[in-house]
C-alpha cells in the first residue's frame, strides 16, 4: 500500500533522512521550495522506485521547467488525483 | 481507527509542542487508538529534566510521563537515527520507548489509517 | 477511514478534511491549501471542513488590507465558504491563544468562518477519506 509523501522542504535542508524514510513505489509530489529538489535529487528519487509528481506553479515560480520523462508535471487538479490514489498521505516540511 | 502522530520539532518551538500535545489527547480522548512516533528534534521531547517556564512555555514534561492515563498506553516510537544523531540513548530519555530503525519505518506507515504531525 | 483503493476506484468522490496551521502570509503552505481547497471541490469532491489550526487560526482575522498588487490571503477564503458552503473552522484555544477571537466580546471574524473547538477536527478527520495537513 503506497504512501503520497508531499515534500515541501528546499533539498538544502537535509532530505536525506526524508528520502530514507520512503518506500520503493510510493509516490512523491515536489511543492513549494521542494521543487527546488528536482535539478539535483530527482535521479536520486526516481533510481528509489518512487512515482515523482512536481507542482507546475511552484516549479515556473522559480524559474524551472521539467520535460523529464518520468516526472510528471501537475496542476492542482493532479495533486487532487494523487491524494484520492492514496489513503496516507506524509507531508515533509 | 488507527492513528500515527509524528512529532519532530523540539519543544522549545514556540507553542507548537503545546498545541500538538492538545490535538494528540483530543485525538485520544475520542477514543481513537493513537500510535506516537518522534523524529528529528521530536525526540527531544522526551529530554529529562527540562524546564521550559524559563521561557514561558508551558512544560509538557507531564503530559508526556501520563499518556497512559489519557488513553495511549502503548510507549511512544523513537527513531534509532534521530537519537544517535543527536548523542541520545534510549536510557537517557524520561519515559519508556519503542525503538524503531529508519529502514523500517518505509513499512511503518502502513499500520496505519490517518497520519498526523506537530 | 475507506479502504484503500485500485486504480479504477480512484475516479469516485471522497470527502476531506484539511487542517491549515499556516498563517495566510507567513509562507506558502496557506496558498497551497487553498488552491487544493479550490481543485477539490471543482472536482466534485466532498470538503466536509477546513479546520484553522495554530497560526492558521490569523486567516479568520476580519479587516484585512493587503496592497493592490497583492492577492487577498483571506478574502478567497470567504468566497470558497459563499460559493461552495465550505465549512471554514478556527480553533477557539488557538485563536483565543493568539487575541484572534474573545468568548467575553463579540466575536468579530472574516465572513464565513466560524469558532470551534479541537474535537470537531477529530471528528472531522474521523468522518472523513482523507486528511490533508498544511504547514
Amino acid at each position: 500500500m503506497a504512501v503520497l509523501h508531499l515534500i515541501f522542504r528546499s533539498p538544502e535542508r537535509d532530505w536525506d533522512a526524508v528520502v530514507e524514510r520512503i518506500a520503493p513505489g510510493d509516490s512523491v509530489l515536489l511543492l513549494a521550495d521542494g521543487v527546488l529538489g528536482i535539478q539535483r535529487e530527482a535521479e536520486r528519487l526516481l533510481a528509489k522506485g518512487v512515482h515523482l509528481s512536481v507542482l507546475e506553479a511552484d516549479l515556473r515560480a522559480r524559474g524551472f521547467r521539467s520535460d523529464h520523462p518520468l516526472i510528471r508535471v501537475i496542476d492542482f487538479d493532479g495533486f487532487v488525483d494523487l491524494t484520492v490514489a492514496h489513503r496516507r498521505i506524509l507531508s515533509w516540511k | 481507527m488507527r492513528c500515527l502522530f509524528v512529532f519532530r520539532h523540539s519543544p522549545w518551538d514556540g507553542s507548537r509542542g503545546a498545541e500538538s500535545l492538545d490535538l494528540l489527547l483530543t485525538l485520544a480522548a475520542f477514543d481513537q487508538e493513537v500510535a506516537v512516533l518522534l523524529l528529528d528534534d521530536g525526540v527531544w521531547h522526551l529530554h529529562p529534566g527540562q524546564s521550559p517556564g524559563v521561557l514561558g512555555l508551558r512544560d509538557l514534561s507531564a503530559l508526556w510521563r501520563n499518556l497512559p492515563l489519557y488513553g495511549i498506553g502503548a510507549s511512544p516510537w523513537v527513531e534509532d537515527e534521530s537519537l544517535r544523531a543527536r548523542g541520545l540513548q534510549d536510557g537517557d530519555l524520561s519515559i519508556p520507548v519503542r525503538r524503531i530503525q529508519r529502514k523500517r519505518l518505509v513499512a511503518f506507515w502502513n499500520r496505519f489509517d490517518v497520519i498526523l504531525r506537530d | 477511514m475507506n479502504e484503500p483503493q485500485t486504480p479504477a476506484e480512484a475516479s469516485r468522490f471522497l470527502s476531506y478534511t484539511l487542517q491549515v496551521n499556516a498563517s495566510p502570509y507567513g509562507g506558502e503552505a496557506a496558498d497551497l491549501a487553498y488552491g487544493f481547497a479550490r481543485a477539490l471541490v471543482k472536482k466534485g469532491h466532498r470538503l466536509k471542513r477546513v479546520f484553522f489550526y495554530r497560526d492558521g487560526v490569523y486567516h479568520a482575522l476580519a479587516g484585512a488590507m493587503p496592497p493592490a498588487d497583492e492577492t487577498c490571503r483571506i478574502a478567497r477564503w470567504s468566497e470558497l465558504a459563499r460559493v461552495h458552503g465550505v465549512d471554514l473552522v478556527v480553533c477557539s484555544a488557538a485563536a483565543q491563544r493568539r487575541g484572534v477571537w474573545n468568548p467575553e466580546a463579540e466575536a468579530e471574524l472574516a465572513p464565513g468562518f466560524r469558532v470551534a473547538g479541537l474535537a470537531l477536527l477529530v471528528e472531522s478527520i474521523v468522518e472523513s477519506d482523507r486528511l490533508l495537513i498544511f504547514g
